[in-house]
């Protein structure tokens, strides 16, 4: 492997191990401070005592969100200097406004949550919470920000051999980045959520003392995850008509249309033939992509083949259809598990609602099982995002394949990745045996 | 002042409160072994950093990010160029990260030795691998026309960046020990005391020698405000020598700024060249050459404005919560 796909898989893999704690600190957070909120507003004790067990999982989150984080903040450096230079003028400040408006406020605060229980006041204290989570979202805004930026291109200008920042409120009021914002900060509330309900059925499943502890546990995560959920569909399809506009050649490896399609057409299962650029076997349901796209019957959707001229016209000879398999079943994953959640998200607030937790120890099992779900979802949908962009690092402007760091030999990227591939997997063994003694010993 | 030349400022400013404040995290991460071994002093110990340094490391984080955002061919260049040495900082990042919020998680022994063995060893590799990347930074590395490192990666530990490391590690471990010295109490605190002539005669003697270095190997004493800074870094170094037993409080804040003044003097050194060539001095990079656009500069300058103040109000307020020494048992610690 060259120093470039040796660059891809290390950001792939970091990234996607980064995306795992992400949520979790996000959202947990918010459910840390809405117990926290709810014990200072009807004074029992109960509550606090949410806060704090599930205040364990937040502090495992963060420390393990953080430190992957700083990772990914120096990787843009490390391996991808000649991007670094070319969109530094607007990538960068973004990732500065981040460091200072956001991530400042959450790990000022979670140290004095975390440590300050006897020092200040509960309200004080429940403060601290509130602004550890706050700043969580903005840091999840300004990074998102710096994401769009390489999906839609705005507010910049080719000059001095760069890309250079002229118009920074467009930037930050990216179309593009109010559609990732929601769709991401919802998806990471509903990952928590699963979170706690999974850590809630163990306890409910082996009728441990706590059932009060749970059930309420429960009714939370799953009011917030089914709101969570619903918002995240609603933007995920409002993204699609974006994309759509924005980004066809995405939108098309997403539903493996090769060729223009005027019949408005969905894949439901395809069998892709990259090389021959074409659909081996293709079934489809009528219509329905039309008004997936378009809220209508009729309309166009481009097909790769078609886009691939009109961007050889533009840009030169080159392949600029991303991987296409990947791209349809990533994008497939994503919406499928999405429905698994929302149908498991209204039974369990269901059940919860009427305290009938009187069920076989199968559906709880189950319960935990479906933990893995919003994860799946997540990851899928960073691959239809990224894989779906390429061969584009940032949209029509910078390939790739020309921003990666000349002066990093594939020797040294390859040592770089072996080394965070192991201290990884070390880590999350660790955090994961960790993470089961705390269920385990309960609050 | 144009407003490439502040944000070198605000740079310089960002890496200074950096080694400031993180400079006690990993001095108190290296020092812990070497005070107590057992697990009353060492809860004590790790208690004095796991509330603030958190908030410490976004200066890190801040600085990095501000790097890339007003000088992203600096950032590229740096990054890249030194790119193991950056590789391995994140390495040691990542074991005293985890370690910091780990260890208190289990009782079991073997886990809590592991960890305190795992934050030692990752706060000495962070803190001796940037005075590394400091070390070449005052002595030039091979950069080209193209604003790409040639070197190999093994040039990158020369003599005197792997001193510059030895020299940043003992500050850092200085500071460490001047920081625990108004935070621990009891027993802790006796131990610690009976080892702060020795740690503080090692770091004079090794700065000393440092400084000398310095000025013979890469000019560092040349512009005159480099000088000024070392100088104001030596007279800090002496009043904490003096004020180590009588005044902890002014002690630590010497120590502080001891380590603040050589940041100076390290930037002072460079301007007005971010990264110096080995190569052909018109090969070094500039502010000029590596700033970003003026718009965006004004866009962080108005952003900047806003936030650093109030982040330093803040992040000032929760020390102010935190101040008094730990007391043994304290719970949440």
């Amino acid at each position: 492997m060259d120093a470039l796909m040796l660059a891809r898989w290390q950001f792939a893999i970091t990234t996607s191990y980064h995306f795992i704690f992400v949520p979790l600190s996000i959202g947990i957070g918010l459910l840390a401070a809405i117990m926290e909120t709810l014990y200072i507003v009807k004074k029992d004790e109960l509550y606090l005592r949410m806060a704090r067990f599930w205040g364990k999982f937040l502090l495992i989150s963060v420390a393990l969100g953080v430190v992957t984080g700083i990772v990914l903040e120096f990787q843009f450096g490390l391996n991808w200097a000649r991007f670094s230079r070319y969109v530094g003028d607007i990538f960068g400040p973004p990732l500065a406004i981040e460091s200072w408006a956001a991530f400042f406020l959450e790990s000022v605060f979670i140290g004095l949550w975390f440590y300050g229980w006897n020092k200040i006041s509960a309200k004080l204290h429940l403060m601290c919470i509130w602004l550890v989570t706050l700043g969580a979202m903005l840091s999840a805004f300004w990074i998102l920000t710096a994401n769009a930026f390489m999906q839609a291109p705005v507010g910049y200008v080719l000059r001095n051999n760069r890309i250079e920042l002229v118009d920074f409120p467009a930037v930050a009021l990216n179309p593009q980045v109010q559609l990732e914002f929601w769709h991401t900060v919802f998806a990471c509330i509903v990952t928590s959520a699963f979170f706690v309900i999974a850590v809630s059925a163990y306890h409910l499943l082996k009728k441990t003392a706590e059932f009060e502890f749970f059930r309420r546990s429960v009714l939370i995560a799953s009011i917030l995850g089914l709101a969570g959920i619903i918002v995240t569909m609603h933007v995920g399809h409002d993204m699609g008509v974006h994309v759509a506009r924005t980004q066809p050649m995405k939108l098309a490896a997403a539903e493996a249309v090769w060729d223009t399609r005027t019949n408005g057409a969905e894949s439901a299962f395809a069998l892709i033939d990259e090389k021959a650029r074409k659909n081996v076997l293709d079934v489809q349901i009528p219509q329905v992509l039309n008004y997936l796209i378009y809220s209508k019957a009729e309309g166009v959707v481009p097909g790769m083949n078609d886009l691939q001229k009109e961007f050889e016209g533009k840009f030169g000879a080159g392949n600029y259809i991303p991987p296409v398999t990947l791209t349809y079943w990533a994008f497939r994953a994503m919406v499928f598990s999405g429905i698994v959640m929302l149908v498991v998200l209204m039974w369990v607030l269901a059940i919860s609602v009427h305290k009938k937790f009187d069920r076989s120890p199968l559906f709880f099992k189950a319960l935990i099982a479906s933990a893995v779900l919003p994860h799946i979802s997540n990851i899928c949908g960073w691959i239809v995002t990224e894989v779906g962009r390429q061969p584009w690092v940032v949209y029509t402007l910078m390939r790739t394949s020309d921003g990666v760091s000349l002066s990093v030999s594939a020797a040294a990227a390859l040592v770089s990745l072996v080394t965070f591939v192991l201290i990884y997997t070390i880590l999350i063994v660790i955090a994961g045996s960790l993470t089961l003694k705390l269920i385990v010993a309960g609050p | 002042m144009d407003l490439a030349t502040l944000w070198f400022l605000i740079v310089a400013y960002l890496f200074a409160g950096f080694f400031f404040l993180e400079g006690f995290d990993y001095g108190v991460g290296i020092l812990a072994p070497f005070i107590s071994r057992e697990e009353a002093d060492r809860r004590m110990m790790l208690g004095a950093i796991s509330g603030v340094w958190d908030g410490n490391e976004v200066w890190m984080v801040s600085a990095g990010a501000v790097l890339f955002a007003a000088f992203p061919a600096w950032y590229a260049t740096l990054f890249s160029g030194m790119y193991l040495v950056f590789v391995f900082i994140l390495v040691g990042l990542i074991l005293r990260g985890v370690g910091i919020k780990f260890r208190n998680q289990q009782p079991d022994p073997v886990w809590r030795a592991s960890w305190d063995k795992a934050i030692a060893a990752g706060s000495l590799l962070a803190g001796f691998l940037w005075g590394v990347v400091v070390g070449n930074l005052l002595r030039g590395i091979a950069i080209n026309a193209d604003m790409v490192y040639v070197g190999r990666w093994t040039d990158l530990f020369n003599p005197f960046s792997l001193a510059t490391g030895a020299a940043l590690v003992a500050l850092f471990v200085l500071h460490g020990a001047m920081y625990l010295n108004i935070k621990l109490s009891g027993a802790a605190l006796v131990k610690l005391q009976s080892k702060l002539t020795t740690i503080y005669g090692v770091t004079l003697l090794g700065a000393a020698a440092f400084l000398a270095y310095a000025a013979l190997e890469v000019g560092l004493l040349k512009s005159s405000i480099a000088l000024g800074c070392a100088a104001a870094a030596v007279v800090f170094l002496l009043i904490c020598g003096g004020a180590l037993k009588k005044n902890p409080l002014l002690a630590f804040w010497m120590s502080g700024c001891t380590i603040i003044a050589v940041g100076g003097a390290v930037f002072a050194h460079v301007y007005p060249r971010v990264l110096i060539s080995s190569l052909d001095a018109r090969w070094s990079m500039t502010i000029a050459n590596t700033s970003s656009s003026p718009y965006s500069l004004k866009v962080m300058s108005l952003v900047a404005l806003i936030f650093i103040p109030l982040v330093l109000v803040y992040q000032g307020w929760t020390y102010w919560i935190l101040r008094k020494r730990i007391e043994l048992n304290e719970p949440g610690y």
